[in-house]
This record gives C-alpha cells, structure tokens and sequence, in this order.
C-alpha cells in the first residue's frame, strides 16, 4: 500500500519545497511583525484618524478569508503596475494578513508596561519615538513573546494557500506529485510530519529565546 | 438527655500528609455546643488544612471525626467510605466561610444564599429567598440582596458569605482566615457579624490572626506550630500567661508588631 | 473596473454563500462537540486519556488545515474511509478546531476560582450541579471571545473546501471567474459580503458576551 519508491523519489522535491515553505514563513512573518508594530503603534498613539485607519485594517484582514486576500492581493497589484511576483504576493498577503493578529498581541503586550515607565521615560526626555522604540516595543515583544511563536505557527500553516497563486512550497508539490502519482499517502504523511516538525522548531526556539530574555533580564 | 448530647465536632489523631510532609500531625479537638474556638499559629502550621479535613475538602490519612455523633467520610468502623451523596449531606451541617472572596460572581447576594437551599435542600423559590433574605438582615446587608458580588465592598462580600453559610444552619461553622484579604477599614465590619454569632453562642471554630478578636471571643485558644496542638488554653491564660515557649514567642513577635502598630500616631 | 459584470451571477454566488453558511453550521456544532469531549478527555484521571488528547493537540498546532484536508480526502480512502466531499471538509473543520476550541473552554473553567468550588462542595452541591449552576454560567460568558475569533476562522477557512470541489462560495466565485474574466472585481466583491457577514457575526458576538457577563460590572 504504501510505495516506498515513490516516497524515496519524492523526497528531494519536497525538500527543496520545504525550503520554499520555510522562506515564505519567514518573510511572511517578518512582514507580519512589521505590519503589526505599526498598526499597534497607529492603534495606540491618540491620533484618532491612524486609530480609525488601524480598525479598519483589522477588522478587513479578520473579517474575510486569507485565500480571498491572496487573490485580491495577486490580481490587484499588477492593476496598480506593480509587476507581482507569486511569491512576494503570497508573502505580502500572508504578511499582511498576520498582521492583524499581530496588531492585538503586541497591543495587549504594550498595555501589559506599567504606565508609569512612560512617564518616567517622558519625564527624562524621550521623545515618543523613542519611547516607543526603546521602552514599550522591546518590552511588549518579550511580553508578548509565546503569543507571537503561535502566530508564527499560525502563518506556516497558512503558507500552502499559497498555491492559489501558483507558489509552488511543500503542500502544493505534494499535489502535483500526487496528481502524476495518483497516489496520496507517499506524499501527504511525510508533507504533514515536515509541517509539525518545523513548527515544533518554532514553539521550541520561543521558548529558549523566552528563557534567555528572562535571564538576561534577572 | 441535655448532657449526653454529643458535641457539634470531635476530631481524634487526626493525621495529614501531602507527599512525604505530615502537615497535622495527630491533632485532636471537640467543640461543645455553643462554644467559641479560635485557633491561631504561624503561616503554614496546618490551620486551613485542619479546617479541610474537619469537612472532608481534604480527606485525613488517619483520624476519626464525628459529626454530632456520627462518623464523618466513613463508615463500618473506619472499614469504608461514605458514598458521594452521604458525604455531602454531612457535609452541608457544616457551614465554612472561607479566607478568599468566594462568592459565586453571576449570583446576586439573595442568589448566593439561595443557592444551597434550593439545589441542596429542595426549598421552594420563594420560601429560599424569603430566608436567605432573614439571613442577610442578620449579617445587615438586606439592602443588598440583589446586588452582584461585583458591586459589593471585600467586607460585604464576606458578610454575605457568613450568610450563605448561616442559612444552611449547620451544626458548627468553620472561618478561615476570613478577613485576611480585606483591606484594614473593612476588617471591623466582618468581625463586628463574627462577634455577635459568638455572642449568640453559635458554634464555630475561627482561624485568625486578629488577636483582639481572639481575646475577646473566644472561649479556647489553639495554638498549633508545624502541624501539632502546641497549647490549648482560656483566651485569658493564653494572651496572659502563656505556658509554652514556642506560644510566648509567636506572641511576642505578633503582639509586638500590633502595638507597634497601634501606637505609631 | 466593470462592476455590473457581477450582475447576472449574484443568484450563483448566493447559492454558493448558502453552503458556506451550511457547512459552517455543521463545522461549528461538529467541532464544539469535539471540543468538549476533548476538554473533558483533558481532565480525564487516566494518564494515557490525557497523553493522546496533547499528542493530539500538538499534531494539530503543525498541521496545515489544508493538509489534513488532503489527509482525509485524498490518504483516508487508501486506508478504507471514503467520504463525499462535503462530510469530509466538515471532518477536517471538525478535527482542526475542537483542539483550539478544547483550549478555549478549558482556559475560561481554570480561570474560575477554586474557592468557589470549595464554597459549592460545602454546602453540599453534587459535582453535576456544580458544573451546571456554577461553572457553566460563568464559562459561557468566558468562552464568548475566543469561541467567536474561531468561529470566524472556520467560517473562513469552509474557503478551502472549494479545493475539493465542494460548491460553496469560493468556488461558485471561481467558476464566476472565468466567465467574466474580472477576477479582480469579483474576489473584491467576495470579500466585501465576507467582511459583512463575519463583522456583523462578531458584533452580535460581542453583545451576548456582554449580557452573559453582565453580573461583573462593578456599578
Ligand atoms: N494541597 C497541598 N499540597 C501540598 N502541600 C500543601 C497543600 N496544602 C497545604 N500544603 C502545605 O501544608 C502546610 C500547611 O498549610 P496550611 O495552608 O494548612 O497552613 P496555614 O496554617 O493555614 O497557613 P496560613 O496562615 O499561611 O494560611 C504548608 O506547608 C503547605 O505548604
Ligand atoms: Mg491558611
């Protein structure tokens, strides 16, 4: 039942799309990361047309599926001349997309700073830029730093939709192995175990760096 | 008849371990009707696991406790285990008002009260609230039945706490540490309900660390150190004249400290 | 940009929208079921009931939805479990969200207080009652946040059942696609119904949170 020669043949094609996978996580979630700081930021700065602007932003990425922003993404750029690149549209809808999430975690996490800091930090000088740079972001993202690995694991599990837009990372291989194959189980068990183990590699790596950032801090 | 009525709780060489810690170690205690028994003693003695085990939360290793005569948790000589339905029938003769604020929060004060009495007890809706309201004037807070616990002052919620416990009336009532969360200008109403139930001769057994109340209400004193009754004496014996070293020393540190206190303009 | 290209197909798009809605019914009381049996499974005394419930967990906290879609629609039947499309995108939604939705309850009954159990057990309530008349009604108003933000993703991701041919929504867009070759427009006009849709769910959401825990305002 289960055809080891064709298990043993997929599996440099997988490995390499498994790099592919490995690489859109990232950047997506460095975009993710970006997009968040920012909107947190807008969020929480007083300004009242960047907090509006921020809520929408939210409540568009959470109000409607991943797989429909990736088609608006990969059609809409080439409309405003934007030549898009499968990947990097993937990686910016993805990206964008965490972002969201992103925005509420860093923002409880920079509630979680005791407000006297700021003050304390104002009372000194600090221009609010600074304030933000060097008190609360670095505080928020140790605070927040659990919630933001689940996150991330939460954009590696969304990576295969991006095949919708033709990248070719490690679920999609597997399907277009399994369609000249016809045969599913060779492929779709070691796809579903590379998917765990990368994403156990995540929740691990948090948890060290957890560990470090708390001793640093002791 | 009056004289051989057995006492609300006696509790003999009661015995509980957690791991391989013994944290009560042989303790024993009767409480007569209507007397008063404040037991005091340093963080981690064993007071609240003692209360625990006196209402089965925590079932003793070894030991035997009778509820106003009858075996509590077990039956048969010690041979067997109550069933669930017993054990809570016993306990509910037991009213216990404990050291954090534990109200149920989506309860009204009325509600809280009600609770036991009707799932418990089977009372009628109406008949329940008409005594959980007696109950709460008792403890002053009528104004409050229908209040949430989050609308209520940490004495408050304590005042009804005694109440939910008092309208079960129960055969004794155990207070852990009942003011301990509260802040300082609270702590006077709650000991204030205390006071007049002792001086209603309600039975109970106080946990505390309110030295003047301890003085004043109590008819007993125990004082308990790493898991055994170190000294069990009258209020004025104890506060007076303490016999043991270990009791002049916890004195002397929490006496201090009170005076201090009281002093400091 | 032609909007009124869309016109003609708005009847099959809201065929498609009624599926969805369908299959996001079905995935939702499928997958709070599950969760209950794995919340329940979580607190089980035998050890090995609680080791697979985290092995489990955890295989899902790697797993992409769209893999286990694969998993069961395409490995399944290799191994003697065959399923019309829509049975088996209500499995995969089922299977994917009990674990989180398990997470979920069993956050919001440990963030009760165990005094107030303590309090129950004393004036001799059943551990049934306890449940019902304690915990329970404090736990429905606890789970409301975390049940809708997943909610919203299962209604979501019912977008990936259009992979395997099931015709919800996203498939009926992508048939309406390529007959009016105004990808553009259409997916925008998509998402546009889901945002309403979801932003109006988690508002109706957020008012019955609000009356649930209506007994924790302080005045
Ligand atoms: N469930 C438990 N598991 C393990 N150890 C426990 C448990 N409950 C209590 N202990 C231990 O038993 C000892 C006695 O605890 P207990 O709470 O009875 O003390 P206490 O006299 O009430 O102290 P306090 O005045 O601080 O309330 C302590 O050392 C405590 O750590
Ligand atoms: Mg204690």
């Amino acid at each position: 039942m289960f055809d080891t020669e064709l298990f043993l043949e997929s599996v440099p094609t997988l490995a390499d799309a498994a790099l592919v996978t490995i690489r859109l996580t990232v950047v997506s979630g460095a975009l993710g990361l970006l997009a968040g700081a920012l909107s947190a930021a807008a969020q929480l700065s007083g300004v009242t047309a960047l907090r509006i602007l921020s809520r929408i932003y939210v409540s568009l990425m959470r109000g409607t599926p991943l797989f429909v922003q990736l088609l608006v993404v990969s059609f809409g750029l080439p409309m405003l001349g934007v030549s898009a690149d499968p990947f990097l549209a993937a990686a910016l809808a993805i990206g964008l997309n965490s972002g969201a999430y992103v925005t509420e975690i860093l923002r409880a996490g920079v509630l979680a700073v005791p407000a006297g800091q700021i003050e304390a930090a104002a009372a000194v000088g600090l221009s609010p830029v600074r304030i933000w740079t060097r008190i609360l972001l670095p505080q928020a993202f140790a605070i927040s730093l659990p919630a933001l690995a689940a996150e991330l694991t939460i954009v590696l599990k969304s990576t295969p939709l991006a095949s919708v837009v033709a990248v070719t990372e490690m679920t999609y291989s597997g399907v277009l192995i399994q369609s000249r194959a016809f045969s599913a189980i060779e492929v779709f068990v070691p796809i579903a175990v590379g998917y765990i183990l990368i994403a156990q590699a995540i929740l691990r790596g948090a948890r060290h760096l957890e560990g470090r950032l708390a001793r640093a801090r002791a | 008849m009056l004289m051989t009525a057995p006492p609300p709780i006696s509790a003999t060489g009661i015995v509980k371990r957690f791991g391989a810690a013994t944290v009560l170690d042989d303790v024993s205690l009767t409480v007569a009707r209507g007397e008063v028994v404040c037991v005091i003693g340093p963080s981690g003695s064993g007071k609240s696991t003692l209360l625990r085990c006196l209402s089965w939360l925590a079932p003793p290793d070894a030991g035997r406790i009778e509820l106003a005569g009858e075996r509590l948790g077990l039956v048969d000589g010690g041979e067997r285990l109550r069933s669930a339905a017993e054990i809570r029938r016993q306990r509910s003769r037991i009213g216990m008002v404990f050291q954090g604020l534990n109200l149920w929060p989506h309860l009204t004060a009325a509600g809280n009260v009600m609770e036991g009495l009707v799932t418990v007890r089977r009372m009628p809706k109406a008949k329940a609230r008409e005594l959980a309201l007696a109950h709460l004037d008792r403890v002053g807070l009528l104004a409050k039945a229908d209040a949430y616990p989050a609308r209520l002052s940490g004495g408050q919620q304590q005042r009804v706490a005694i109440a939910r416990a008092l309208a079960m009336e129960p055969e004794i009532l155990f207070f852990d540490e009942p003011t301990s969360a509260l802040d300082p200008e609270l702590v006077g109403e709650v000991l204030d309900v205390m006071g007049a139930l002792a001086r209603q001769h309600t039975t109970m057994v106080v946990v505390t660390h309110e030295m003047s109340f301890a003085a004043e209400a109590a008819d007993r004193i125990l004082f308990m150190d790493e898991g055994r009754v170190v000294e069990e004496a009258t209020p004025a014996s104890f506060f007076g004249n303490p016999r043991e070293e270990r009791s002049r020393r916890f004195l002397d540190r929490t006496l201090s400290r009170y005076r201090l206190l009281v002093r400091s303009p | 940009m032609d909007w009124t290209v869309l016109l003609p197909h708005i009847p099959r798009l809201m065929d498609g929208l009624l599926i969805t809605l369908w299959v996001t019914v079905l995935g939702t009381l499928a997958s709070v079921a599950g969760a209950l049996l794995l919340a329940g499974a979580a607190a089980s005394p035998f050890g090995p009931v609680r080791g697979i419930v985290r092995v489990y967990t955890e295989i899902i906290l790697g797993l992409p939805i769209l893999v286990l879609l694969y998993l069961i629609y395409f490995v399944a039947p290799d191994l003697g479990l065959r399923l019309d499309e829509i049975s088996a995108g209500v499995l995969t939604l089922t299977l994917y969200y009990s674990p989180y939705m398990a997470e979920a309850i069993r956050g919001a009954v440990g963030s009760i207080p165990p005094g107030q159990i303590d309090a129950a057990r004393m004036v001799g309530m059943p551990g049934l009652s306890i449940a019902r008349r304690i915990v329970a009604p404090q736990v429905l108003g606890l789970v409301i946040p975390p049940l809708t933000g997943l909610m919203i993703g299962l209604a979501k991701d019912t977008a990936i059942l259009s992979v395997i041919s099931v015709q919800e929504f996203a498939y009926r867009t992508k048939q309406v696609v390529s007959r009016t070759y105004a990808p553009f427009e259409v997916w925008t006009f998509v998402a546009v119904v889901y945002w309403m849709l979801l932003s109006a769910f988690e508002t109706l959401m957020r008012g019955a949170e609000g009356r649930a825990l209506r007994f924790r305002e302080s005045r």
